[in-house]
């Protein structure tokens, strides 16, 4: 398949004299210059073009170096067959359709692309790979994209084959420097609760693509962690179980610290890019940070937010040298020494784990189906670096928390001396809460059980991402004395009037019940969702607003039932 | 050489096999019709004599066992609050027993549902709802409204275990003898029917099946050691599970098909883990039994037609007509065997017809749901049972026909789309028809039952 491909320079590779991107990483880590990323994927191809064009102008007219590359973020149409993308239902953001638009994505202005979002990973992956490949790309993703669905593509032993195959392909052209990207937070890492774990899956990962297929593999991560000390860590870390030096892709800036208050996020925006950037100037290791445009909590960024945040990057760069001296490295690198002794207890976990289990481990689609098919949870469950311990969700305490498990616990241990300060423990002994969520959000639905268990509720965990009717049959099986909801989706109003409804019906009606978390919901003429929490109380549901006060209401329902 | 006899007795027929449980060898089987109308013993006794004279030499006959689906078998009514829930859990424990559920009862009982009851007339009804701490105020409504009924007869009260035993003496006022069981659902999604399962099975053989007057002989209750259909069962879990002294095969699903039903029992060791599929409400036991009282050979017949008449009319080539003639003939006579081969293939087509449907009803299906916002989901609604590597047929048509193989590849050809049946099992057939035998040999010596299959399922080279 290899021999067939016929590839050119890109633009870049071309301006650079570099006949890889890789080359250009390796320069960047002997020069000691820092490199930059960002990501693109505007409405279409024509537009995101266009945006391309503009920033790399902005740049040059402000007197800053263009970045060094663009991820292209193409819609998941991206992922099926090319014949069937025209047909399937579009969803906003660019997608290639002709070999001109492969050839522009290469050749618009000297940026060097990464053909990420969707190229590897679905049904499309080996002719993506080679469309890629020949438009003279020569990073790659996304390996970690195996583990996501594409519409009526349920055929997991398929798409696994389709993934090697084109890691095949580019292992064909390692010694030319094509690299095979993963986005760690795209796989099951982006749900994990231990930073040990993502260090471990990645060995997994770079265990797959390397030794077994023999593809240079470079993990990318980082949007999903706040805490610049600790993403400093995880990054040296990810590098220390990287044998080949394989220059990391690029280090994703924060999503998580953001806030509909664009002004407030540029103090997350400038602590995350600097301590990004001083570890590449310190440690060197030809990554290439992304700056996040502050309104992308809210809205696909337009091409100037992202010429902003790129110049905001560069500038950034002259910083790094004057405060990384008096960092005090020697804290995050004990850090990371501790999460790679905890990654490859989770390598040597799940090696041994499959191995044990009759999987052929030298067989990469056994490995990476195997895997996938066990599920992010199971996968922390099983081999998981912490030790056992049933406090936590997963059932092991983590070597090092994920920022996302870290707020929750801080969360819940603040609940928890707040409600014993207040000496509620007994508040509402004996007393049947049925706690669940309208969607997939773990985290709340912990807090509620944890907290509700605190004070003595009987709690009865119904999961997550319930039906109205599946929360009415569970009210009858178990006559709960209350119902908590929490809700993310933006279906409040319609799910709470169903399930009052539904009560009702069922005889139940008199249930309390109680609902949280984001209470909005679209509605037709308005382009934001709106409040409804007028409504829900309308109809009968409560809306205390927060745990403490979802614990008042329910002692006082308590108080009215012993006087009643 | 000491000799098992393990008899079976059906409804038309007493079948008996004769076993050597050492070498877990099938000796000699005879059968003989089921008597009925006078004793059930002399039936088993004349099929005994002819198994037994048609060996080279003399045995004795050290041990008799027995199962039974004579008399309508053991006959069941489950009672839950939610229908997929409690009432599911009830219904499946009944199966899981071998029983006949005769009527599943969900809600808070109305007159039209204590109709269907009386109508009905259960041996044991299987009384759950709540889980443990839960619902008491309808279940106990539920324990007035039967009692009010004056059913008398056998309850297994396996609701909300606060409740239980008040439940089961509201039952006891209204004239039932009520023994209580562990709750079958105990807390939500949890299913547990083994301790319903069991108190049904001892009340079975403690009462039922010796209050059917079927035989003046103390010894027919206390050769029957379980309903028929509980044999297969156990069969079926001890090829997938092994005893102590050989290990079992790994996942299996067997079908049976018979002359009025098609029952499919699965066992699986380890539940597939299906990321992204999510699981229903009451997630399915690891054993499973499901039994189709619309789909069967000769009585059941007509519901094959009902369930897969276009099919089989396409490719049986013949008229409607006396395809509808063909079976309607068979529908009444359950002992009626085909006389000539378009006979014969409209046989092997009923039963692809009834194996394909019952193993599509057994199996769950992937769903793709879309809520009003968020991504779509898969949700199963059953066991997924894609990775079972072994798929058994079993019943008479495996016994007598040389295409049983044939019969089980092209049903299993046509699983639904998005079913979750066996995807690539490796197939075969209980040409001896011997499974049931072995399940019922297993109550007495696991390790010989287990002899027994292998042998004569051909596991191991003989």
């Amino acid at each position: 398949m290899a021999a067939g491909v016929e590839r050119e320079p890109s633009l870049f590779c071309r301006e650079n004299g570099v006949a890889s991107e890789r080359e250009w990483r390796e320069k960047a880590r002997t020069e000691g210059f820092t490199c930059t990323c960002m990501n693109i994927g505007l409405a279409t191809w024509a537009e995101t073009r266009e945006g391309l064009e503009k920033i790399y102008e902005n740049a040059l007219s402000r007197g800053v170096r263009p970045p060094d590359r663009f991820n292209l973020i193409a819609e998941r149409r991206m992922g099926l067959p090319k014949d069937q993308r025209a047909e399937a239902p579009q969803e906003t953001g660019p997608v290639m359709m002709t070999s001109q638009d492969w050839w522009e994505l290469a050749h618009t202005v000297p940026i060097q692309p990464e053909a990420a979002d969707n190229t590897i990973g679905g049904p499309a992956s080996v002719e993506n790979a080679i469309d890629a490949l020949q438009a003279g790309i020569t990073t790659i993703g996304v390996l970690s994209q195996y583990s996501w669905r594409w519409p009526y593509f349920d055929d997991d032993v398929g798409q696994t084959v389709e993934v090697l195959k084109a890691a095949g392909l580019l292992a064909a052209f390692k010694d030319d420097g094509v690299i095979f990207d993963s986005y760690l937070e795209d796989g099951y890492p982006g749900v994990f609760h231990d930073y040990a774990n993502y260090v471990g899956w990645a060995m997994v990962e770079r265990y797959v693509s390397e030794e077994l297929i023999g593809a240079a593999l470079s993990p990318s991560w980082g949007g999903l962690t706040q805490d610049p000390v600790v993403k400093s860590a995880v990054t040296l870390a990810l590098d220390a179980v990287n044998p080949d030096k394989v220059p990391l892709s690029y280090v994703q800036g924060d999503t998580i610290g953001n806030t509909p208050d664009f002004d407030a996020n540029m103090a997350v925006l400038n602590t995350d890019v600097l301590f990004m950037k001083m570890v590449e100037h310190r440690y060197r290791l030809g990554g290439a940070p992304i700056a996040v445009p502050v309104t992308e909590t809210e809205r696909i960024p337009s091409w100037d937010e992202v010429a902003t945040v790129q110049t905001i990057s560069r500038r950034l760069e002259d910083y790094a040298p004057m405060v990384e001296p008096v960092v005090d490295w020697g804290k995050i690198e004990a850090l990371r020494d501790e999460l790679v002794q905890g990654g490859r207890r989770f390598f040597e976990a799940v090696i041994n784990g499959l191995s044990g289990a009759g999987i052929d481990v030298r067989d990469p689609a056994q490995m990476l189906l195997v895997l996938k098919r066990l599920g992010s949870a199971r996968c922390e469950e099983l081999f998981g670096a912490g030790a056992p311990d049933p406090e936590y969700l997963r059932g092991r305490r983590p070597v090092l928390q994920t920022d996302l498990v870290k707020s929750t616990m801080q969360e819940r241990e603040r609940l928890l001396v707040e409600l014993h300060e207040r000496r509620e423990q007994e508040a509402v002994r004996g007393t049947k809460v049925l706690v669940t969520s309208t969607d997939v959000h773990e985290f709340s639905a912990f807090l509620l059980t944890q907290t509700l268990a605190a004070v003595g509720a009987d709690v009865i965990d119904f999961g997550i991402n319930r039906d109205p009717e599946d929360i009415v049959k569970a009210v009858v099986e178990t006559d709960a004395d209350a119902v908590v909801i929490t809700t993310h989706n933006g279906v409040a109003r319609s799910f709470g009037q169903r399930l009052m409804e539904e009560l009702g019906v069922a005889g139940v009606g008199g249930t309390p019940v109680f609902m949280g978390g984001v209470l909005n919901e679209d509605v037709e003429g308005s382009d934001v969702p709106i409040d409804v929490r007028a409504d829900l109380n309308e109809n009968g549901i409560e809306t205390p607003g927060s745990i403490d006060r979802l614990v008042d209401a329910l002692v006082d329902r308590r108080a009215d039932s012993v006087v009643a | 050489v000491g000799v098992v006899a393990l008899a079976d007795f059906g409804s038309t027929y007493t079948k008996v096999s004769l076993v050597d449980p050492e070498e877990g060898r099938l000796l000699a089987r005879a059968e003989a019709p089921t008597s009925i109308a006078t004793d059930l013993m002399e039936g088993y006794a004349a099929a005994l004599r002819d198994a037994t004279e048609s060996l080279a030499e003399p045995v004795e006959i050290e041990r008799e066992l027995a199962v039974s689906s004579a008399g309508g078998g053991l006959r069941v009514a489950a009672v839950g609050l939610v229908a997929d829930l409690t009432a599911a859990a009830a219904r499946q424990a009944a199966l899981n027993a071998g029983a006949r559920v005769e009527a599943v009862l969900a809600g808070t009982l109305d007159e039209a549902q204590l109709g269907e009851l009386r109508a009905v007339r259960p041996e044991i009804v299987l009384f759950a709802g709540g889980t443990d701490g839960g619902q008491a105020e309808l279940v106990l409504e539920n324990a007035r409204r039967l009692a009010a009924q004056g059913l008398g007869g056998y309850a297994v009260v396996a609701c909300n275990a606060a409740v239980a035993e008040e439940a089961a003496e509201i039952l006891r006022e209204g004239g039932a003898e009520a023994e209580v069981a562990a709750n079958v659902m105990p807390a939500l999604g949890k299913l547990e029917i083994e301790s319903a399962r069991e108190a049904i099975l001892r009340v079975f053989l403690e009462h039922v099946i010796g209050g059917k007057g079927l035989s003046a002989s103390p010894a027919f209750a206390q050769m029957v050691r379980m309903p028929t259909p509980e044999a297969v069962l156990e069969a079926t879990r001890l090829l997938s599970r092994g005893a102590e002294t050989a290990p079992g095969i790994g996942d299996v699903m067997v079908i049976d098909i018979g002359g009025a039903t098609t029952d499919v029992h699965s066992d699986r060791l380890v539940e597939a883990a299906t990321p992204g599929i999510e699981d229903p409400l009451l997630p399915p036991p690891p054993t499973l039994r499901t039994v189709e009282g619309d789909l069967g050979l000769r009585a059941g017949s007509p519901g094959v037609l009902v369930a897969d008449g276009r099919w089989i009319e396409a490719e049986a080539e013949a008229s409607v007509d006396s395809i509808r003639q063909s079976v309607s003939k068979r529908s009444g006579q359950p002992q009626w065997i085909p006389e000539d081969p378009a006979e014969a293939k409209l046989d092997g087509l009923l039963a692809i017809g009834c194996a394909a449907h019952a193993v599509t009803r057994h199996c769950g299906t992937m769903l793709l749901t879309r809520g009003e916002k968020g991504p779509p989901t898969l949700v199963r609604d059953g066991p997924d049972l894609r990775e079972v590597t072994r798929v058994l047929g079993t019943g008479g048509v495996f016994a007598h026909r040389e295409d049983g193989e044939r019969i089980l590849r092209e049903a299993l050809a046509r699983r639904a789309p998005r079913s979750l049946a066996p995807a690539d099992p490796t197939l075969w057939v209980d040409a001896s028809y011997i499974l049931a035998a072995a399940g019922l040999l297993a109550t007495h010596d696991a390790g010989a039952a287990l002899r027994l299959l292998a042998r004569e399922l051909h596991l191991v080279k003989s």
